[in-house]
């Protein structure tokens, strides 16, 4: 079946569908990239950014004779499924927010590559489409599903006169062409975005679309209604799941929608989310790819870092006795409760010696200090010579630390 | 004289996370308590409290909402006196079809608390963990500048 489908599915009937789906183009890329759209409470924002660049990339790399800029509709809504608004979005999408499934595809672009590629993998995507998750490669099920997606986003705008003007050519070519030519195939398309769509968020409109959108292709005269027929069958479930409280993801075109592998999805998306701060935090990882040595970085990173604290540790140790840290702890515990945080310590320090004058009791202390400070000017020039930027603050406590040994030796001398 | 009993601060204040002042301030005042108590012990042993003061002082600043800073205080809290470093599994060399998972393991080693944890769960506290190791050790680093110059 699947062969027949595949042998069905010519091209010059597929570049038909494609012809319609000149304005559309970007939404079928919409529907295939993002396609995790999380929108579980905090992680929308984040997930989005993250997820969206990847995946764009990806999708350029697939179809790079695409006229459309892709960086232009980068920001994808949460469900990722936002199919081109004819008039307000222009083949851009705009994100934020539910998806506004407005099932109106009025913009595909006439690009004769894409479409000649998309004729090529939707074959490709009816086989796929029969089942399961077949590990086609990302950039042939993208095509394929852009493509597929496509013609059922024509079908629909056709079906529901988004755009009168391309609905007609849609209404005339969409229907001919699915109806004729592949009529399983289209059955199938229908299916998995119908099943993608579902299990998007529970946004009515989107199912609603969705559902619309699977069945035209089949039979024509179904087409609002019945959409629950093969809808139903699979995503259902899976988008009858609460969508409040639960994490909504966005199957992609093509890949198996039960839950299993959709939550498989999520937690690989996560994974790479983590893995990209991690890259950024660990120095010198920003080239490394793959998940393999990115680890052996982090874990070198680690180790180094943990060495580091003992070294450090010893060299305290060792270096401890010369001097008392009693001034500055208290210093900065002055510092730090009465300033409540960073502060420039010139300004402060003639304040804090005062209480150091007072302090004059801890005459251990300020003994300690002036006879173990060796070098009190070279350690506040030390002090102010630190290079890092944020030790500033603890510049500061040092600069407080030294300011009040300066000032207190003459006085205990 | 435990110089992990550093007075946090009681503020775990993640607002500026990691709290840098309060690392500072909490890893000198035990730094301090250090050197006035144990000025006649051993550089090993000192060093090996300073080295838990650090660990704790970062702890604290990160607050008991982190996995690996609850881990980390949990551990030198109860200063059981036993080897830290319970491998999981022994390592084996495997072939690279699971490298993940070794890697996984390793990393679960040696960042605390990551006994527990999922993978995605673990890299998220791996990342804050490197972010406080790293300004533990700036912090240490300059201490140790300003100290010895």
């Amino acid at each position: 079946m699947d062969m027949n489908e595949r042998d069905e599915c010519s091209s010059e009937k597929n570049e038909n569908h494609l012809n319609y789906h000149n304005a559309g183009f970007s939404s079928g890329w919409q529907f295939r990239n993002p396609s995790v759209g999380i929108v579980a409470g905090d992680q929308r924002g984040s997930m989005e950014e993250s997820f969206n660049p990847s995946l764009w990339k990806l999708c350029e790399s697939d179809m790079p004779a695409i006229a459309k800029p892709v960086p232009a509709t980068s920001r994808f809504d949460d469900d990722g499924w936002t199919p081109p608004d004819s008039s307000s979005r222009g083949g851009s999408f705009l994100p934020g927010g539910p998806a506004i499934l407005s099932p109106t595809l009025s913009h595909f672009p006439a690009d004769s590559a894409f479409i000649k590629r998309a004729a090529r993998f939707s074959c490709f995507n009816a086989a796929s489409l029969g089942g399961m998750a077949t590990p086609f490669g990302a950039s042939h099920l993208a095509g394929a599903q852009i493509h597929n997606i496509d013609i059922n986003m024509a079908k629909d705008a056709s079906l529901h006169d988004v755009d009168p003007g391309e609905a007609a050519d849609l209404g005339g070519g969409g229907h001919e062409t699915a109806d004729s030519s592949s009529k399983d195939l289209a059955a199938k398309k229908r299916r998995r975005p119908a099943e993608e769509l579902e299990v998007e968020q529970g946004d009515p409109q989107m199912a609603a679309a969705a559902k619309r959108e699977s069945v035209d292709t089949d039979h024509k005269a179904e087409q609002s209604s019945s959409t629950a027929k093969p809808n139903g069958k699979h995503a259902k479930d899976a988008s009858d799941a609460p969508k409040e409280d639960y994490i909504h993801v966005r199957a992609r075109r093509g890949q198996a929608t039960n839950s299993h592998s959709l939550a498989e999805r999520v937690r690989r998306e996560k994974i790479s989310q983590r893995m990209k701060l991690l890259q950024e935090l660990v120095p010198g990882c920003s080239k490394v790819t793959g998940k393999a040595v990115m680890l052996d970085e982090i874990i070198n990173y680690v180790q180094s870092l943990q060495q580091q604290v003992e070294f450090l540790s010893m060299k305290l140790a060792a270096v401890n006795p010369r001097l008392d840290f009693n001034i500055e702890s208290l210093l900065s515990k002055d510092f730090l409760q009465s300033h409540g945080g960073t502060s420039s310590a010139i300004g402060f320090s003639p304040d804090v010696v005062h209480p150091q004058m007072h302090l004059s009791q801890q005459g251990l202390v300020q003994a300690e200090i002036s006879g173990n400070l060796n070098h009190p000017n070279a350690f506040r020039r030390a002090v102010n010579s630190m290079p890092n930027a944020w030790d500033e603050q603890l510049q500061n406590v040092m600069q407080m630390a030294a300011f009040s040994s300066n000032s207190q030796q003459p006085r205990t001398q | 004289m435990e110089p992990k009993s550093c007075s946090g601060d009681g503020n775990p204040s993640r607002n500026l996370h990691p709290s840098k002042p309060l690392m500072a301030a909490n890893f000198l005042r035990c730094l301090s308590r250090i050197q006035q108590t144990a000025t006649n012990s051993s550089v090993g042993s000192r060093s090996r409290r300073i080295r838990r003061a650090a660990y704790a002082s970062m702890a604290y600043s990160a607050g008991h909402r982190r996995a690996w800073s609850w881990a980390l205080l949990r551990k030198l809290r109860c200063r059981r006196v036993r080897p830290v470093i319970l491998p999981r599994r022994p390592r084996i060399a495997r072939p690279q079809v699971v490298i993940e998972i070794d890697r996984a393991e390793v990393l679960r080693k040696l960042v605390p608390g990551g006994t527990g944890m999922d993978y995605c769960r673990l890299l998220e506290e791996t990342a804050d963990y490197i972010r406080c190791l790293a300004t533990q050790v700036r912090l240490m680093q300059t201490v140790t500048d300003s100290i010895s110059s």
